[in-house]
């Protein structure tokens, strides 16, 4: 009697919290959803007299303002034997001093306001950006034209600069993953390519006060810089204050040296790099493809599938189901000359051999392997859906502008996204897998202690041991 | 899903009345905040912000590595990661027939956990076939799960950034998404909070091995810390790593985080916060419907051990094939305390920027390190330590540095901060809250671990008047008070040769 009772009691609770939730559907893919209204903000575009190009979007949620400039340089530009140039060059630019300030009256000023500018030149872009409160930008962007068009470059910063820059080269080789990212740069791009070069003690020794004030004067003019504000301005008075500031700065033709093409394949091979460690950092793959490729919305997809989200093959495989590493990734990317195909795992040694002919199977696999319709529903809703997302602050709108035109993108590349991304086929697919994606190229590199793998990495093709420099 | 050490403390201030910002109307949060308890003690914070269609949610438990012991280290973070893995309706094909297998791979872990407790003394080969038959049988029942669906609905959906983060206080669970899609994120929240399965746990431990050795083992600065914390604190529970040491993660078992899940992921221990375009009264009716359902439960059992009085200095040396580390450290009060605005002043004038008092002097013009900062950690639910981390600059020795750092702090009672000074600190700490107003995800964090860790969200707001009100005097007194040698924690890396390798 007493069981029954209870039994009754239980489905009674279950009919009552079941009442309670009759709005609630049984399972979330039943769910409903109204249709969402988006219009995407769209910055407007100027160009000044001299050729200095400028987005603005106003935004007055918040009394903010941040800005970036885009300028048409890089690392690239700088010769081997001075490796470290640009880097510094777009350092001591803000911490040298400008016009008639220190960089300490500057460092001063602009940290009383909490307000902030920074600047750099990295491999293919130089860029400068500033961020304020509304009250101070006209003070603020005066600084930052100092900066931009009347920099000192004072001989105790680069000093300073060389010296924590040196610091960095002799701890370059302490953590695993930043051994990993640069050595296969290197391998991949062959080492005298522009795309990999890295400073070395020798190279940044070298490095005068001069050479910073030529590269300067060589690459920053007005018609080689892209400017996006976004903020709480008004974009008139901004405008007006921009030709203020930048409006008597002359344009002048700048020439770009050449760079050398990449080859159009790697050559295979297997590099070991020794490390005392329990775990392995593997990263391999092959050069990518190059910007505007218009298989790039198909590729997008691949990534997806094969090893850029959550759901991708390599995630499931590799860290669901075999529980080898916490994180796996692998996927094509486009860049001006080149891209990368690369697929990076860390996994304790004694799994090192199985993570890399797992996740080169599956890569293999790519070209052939049924696609699923439930793969390429969720990985085409996933971008479509969270398209909204490239624009919600107004400065990723700015600077998504700011990227496309730098780097040539067309004009409609946004409005057409979503459509080239709908339009994927299975079929697309398979044929970028099979024209993109090279398993005889492989470059594999593994940080690690090889005497704790389960079998030896050349398996996979003869190992080369690399060596790494000490420093002291 | 990784752990963090973010903290809170000094993120974000609100503008006071008399704030530096020149705004039309002062950005109150107050005014923006609807705050929302339903019956069962659960707590939402709902903040609308105009804009594209989207919104950022942050579910905070009041749980993480300050509630585990020996034992269960690292089980709070473990236990996060096993929140994804589904429900009895999400992530399955055949509950019915999956359960019986979830008891049998259970029943060989807890015979493999009892084997390898036994360490050196284990037996090999029953520790092999013990595994063996774990990963075999997990395997079988792999066959009535789906995989990963959560995370393929939320993608589907154009969710973005899902992801869960464990630290010492609390365990935030967070996703983005499109502003229509408010009852699917309703939906899974509520479910995995009234209905988890945690299936695939045994190879999902496997994962978070791994990622202790990513983030720890093979990280010179990971190990330091490690080895720190466990030194600065001697007893109180915020001596461990949030990803716990080995030896636990690889032998905890099923059952032990469903107790832990039973225990700490009840209703009157969390707070979600909303933050983006959304209809707030929409937001409540669904929020009622979904959440409404869970159980009112009784709060879990606070931390009772007391860290007690350091009496001298201790201090913590690892070894490594990398370049020398400082890390030192001093105890300071509870992070409710009147002190806690000081600390937040000294902390700025030190550490923030190229003007404050260690950049200056010890990277600047000394030039013996490349970066010298500060922060307060680990916890912030119970008295934590101020601590400050150097790298020094090759041929300067982390001895030279540690002195200068003394040096430095000293003039904070010999030289305490002068007007302008102090102006700079409040300027800065009024715009670092409007600045962490642009992100809905900012917001929704702050929101969410404010109160699940101080017990009160507005404390954003209110702890700008007590910085405003913090004086030199105050520095001096609470410099003098805490930066005692007696009261510190040093620690450090120190470079040994390079290990021959073996050969094979």
């Amino acid at each position: 009697m007493r069981t029954s009772a209870k039994r009754t009691l239980a489905i009674l609770i279950i009919l009552i919290a079941g009442g309670a939730c009759s709005t609630i559907p049984s399972h979330p893919r039943k769910l409903q959803y109204p249709p969402l209204q988006f219009k995407r903000p769209r910055p407007t575009r100027h160009v000044l007299g001299n050729g200095m190009v400028v987005y603005l979007l106003e935004n007055h949620e918040l009394p903010l303002v941040s800005a970036r400039f885009a300028i048409r340089t890089g690392s690239l530009y700088e010769s081997d034997d001075k490796a470290g140039l640009a880097q510094f060059t777009g350092t001591v630019m803000r911490s040298g001093g400008a016009g008639d300030r220190t960089g300490d009256q500057i460092d001063e000023r602009l940290e009383f306001l909490s307000a902030s500018i920074e600047t750099g030149i990295s491999t293919q872009q130089g860029g400068a950006n500033l961020s304020c409160l509304s009250k101070d930008l006209d003070e603020v962007l005066g600084l930052l034209a100092d900066i931009l068009r009347r920099p000192r470059f004072a001989e105790d910063k680069l000093d300073l600069a060389k010296k924590r820059l040196m610091e960095s080269i002799r701890r370059q080789n302490d953590r695993p993953n930043q051994i990993v990212a640069r050595e296969w740069e290197k391998l991949v791009y062959e080492s005298s390519a522009a795309w990999a070069r890295t400073p070395t003690l020798e190279t940044v020794e070298r490095i005068r006060r001069d050479d910073l004030v030529q590269f300067h004067n060589h690459y920053v003019h007005p018609n080689c810089m892209i400017a996006g504000f976004a903020g709480d301005f008004k974009s008139e008075s901004l405008l007006k204050k921009l030709e203020q500031v930048f409006g008597d700065w002359p344009k002048r033709d700048v020439a770009f040296p050449a760079i050398p093409p990449l080859a159009e394949r790697n050559t295979p091979s297997v590099n070991y790099i020794f490390k005392d460690q329990p775990q392995s950092y593997i990263q391999f793959g092959h050069l990518g493809i190059r910007r505007n490729n218009p298989d790039y919305p198909a590729v997008e997809v691949m990534n997806r599938i094969l090893g850029s989200s959550w759901m991708s093959r390599l995630f499931v495989e590799v860290r669901t189901k075999r529980g080898l590493a916490y994180s796996v990734s692998g996927m094509l990317t486009e860049d001006t000359d080149r891209g990368r195909l690369r697929a990076s795992v860390q996994t304790k040694s004694q799994s090192t051999h199985e993570a890399i002919s797992v996740m080169l199977d599956i890569i293999r696999r790519m070209a052939t392997d049924p696609i699923s319709d439930d793969e390429m529903e969720l990985h085409k809703s996933a971008i479509r859906d969270g398209f909204t997302f490239q624009f919600e602050t107004p400065a990723q709108c700015v600077n998504e502008q700011i990227r496309l035109e730098y780097y040539g993108y067309p004009a409609d590349y946004l409005d057409t996204y979503v459509d080239k991304i709908n339009a994927v086929t299975k079929d697309d697919i398979h044929r970028v897998a099979k024209k993109y994606i090279y398993p005889d190229q492989m470059v594999i590199l593994v940080v690690g202690d090889k005497a704790r793998f389960e079998k030896p990495l050349d398996d996979f093709g003869k190992m080369n041991e690399i060596k790494l420099l000490k420093y002291e | 899903m990784k752990t963090q050490r973010i903290l809170w403390l000094t993120t974000v201030v609100l503008m006071a009345a008399n704030g530096v910002a020149r705004c039309e109307e002062p950005v109150r949060l107050e005014d923006r905040v609807v705050e929302y308890t339903l019956p069962n003690g659960m707590k939402f914070l709902l903040m609308h912000r105009p804009g594209v269609p989207v919104f950022s949610t942050n579910i905070s438990f009041r749980v993480g590595g300050v509630d585990e012991k020996p034992g269960i280290t690292g089980l709070s973070h473990l236990f996060e990661h096993m929140a994804f893995k589904g429900t009895r309706v999400i992530s399955v094909k055949n509950y019915r027939a999956e359960r019986p297998l979830l008891k049998a791979i259970d029943k060989a872990a807890v015979d493999l956990s009892n084997e390898m407790a036994r360490g050196d003394l284990a037996d090999p080969k029953k520790v092999a076939e013990l595994q063996k038959r774990v990963k075999e049988l997990e395997d079988k029942a792999r066959q009535f799960s789906g995989k990963e669906e959560i995370g393929n609905l939320y993608m589907r959906n154009g969710g973005l950034d899902l992801n869960a983060y464990t630290g010492k206080d609390t365990t935030c669970y967070v996703v983005s998404l499109p502003s229509n899609r408010l009852d699917l994120w309703a939906w899974l929240e509520s479910d995995r909070l009234l209905n988890p399965v945690l299936r695939e746990f045994y190879s999902e431990r496997d994962v978070v091995c791994e990622e202790r050795r990513l983030g720890v083992e093979t990280q010179p600065m990971g190990k330091l810390y490690e080895v720190f914390m466990a030194t600065a604190f001697i007893a109180h529970p915020a001596r461990y790593e949030v990803i716990g040491w080995m030896s636990d993660i690889q032998t905890v078992t099923r059952p032990m985080a469903e107790a832990y899940n039973r225990t700490y992921y009840i209703p009157a221990n969390s707070a979600a916060a909303l933050v983006g375009n959304l209809d707030i009264e929409k937001c409540k009716k669904t929020i009622a419907r979904y959440f409404g359902r869970l159980p009112s439960r009784p709060l879990p059992p606070p931390v009772r051990t007391i860290e007690p009085e350091q009496r001298g200095e201790r201090r913590a040396v690892v070894e490594s094939d990398a370049k020398p580390w400082l890390l030192i450290g001093w105890h300071k009060g509870h992070p409710l305390d009147a002190d806690e605005a000081v600390f937040e002043v000294i902390d700025t004038i030190l550490s923030r920027g190229h003007t404050a008092r260690f950049y200056k002097t010890i990277v600047r013009d000394r030039k013996l390190a490349t970066s010298v900062g500060s922060f307060t950690g680990p916890t912030e639910r119970y008295p934590n330590l101020f601590c400050v981390s150097a790298m020094p600059l090759h041929p300067h020795t982390t001895r030279e540095v540690e002195q200068a750092i003394y040096e430095v702090m000293g003039t904070l009672v010999t030289d305490p901060p002068g007007d302008e000074e102090l102006q700079k600190v409040r300027n800065n700490l009024h715009a670092d809250f409007l600045r962490e107003l642009e992100s809905n995800r900012g917001m929704a964090a702050a929101l969410a671990n404010y109160q699940m860790i101080y017990g009160d969200w507005r404390l954003i707001q209110t702890r700008l008047a007590k910085i405003d009100a913090v004086t030199a005097q105050d520095v001096r007194r609470v410099a003098e008070k805490f930066f005692a040698a007696s009261n510190r924690t040093v620690g450090e890396i120190v470079q040994t040769a390079k290990p021959a390798e073996k050969g094979k």
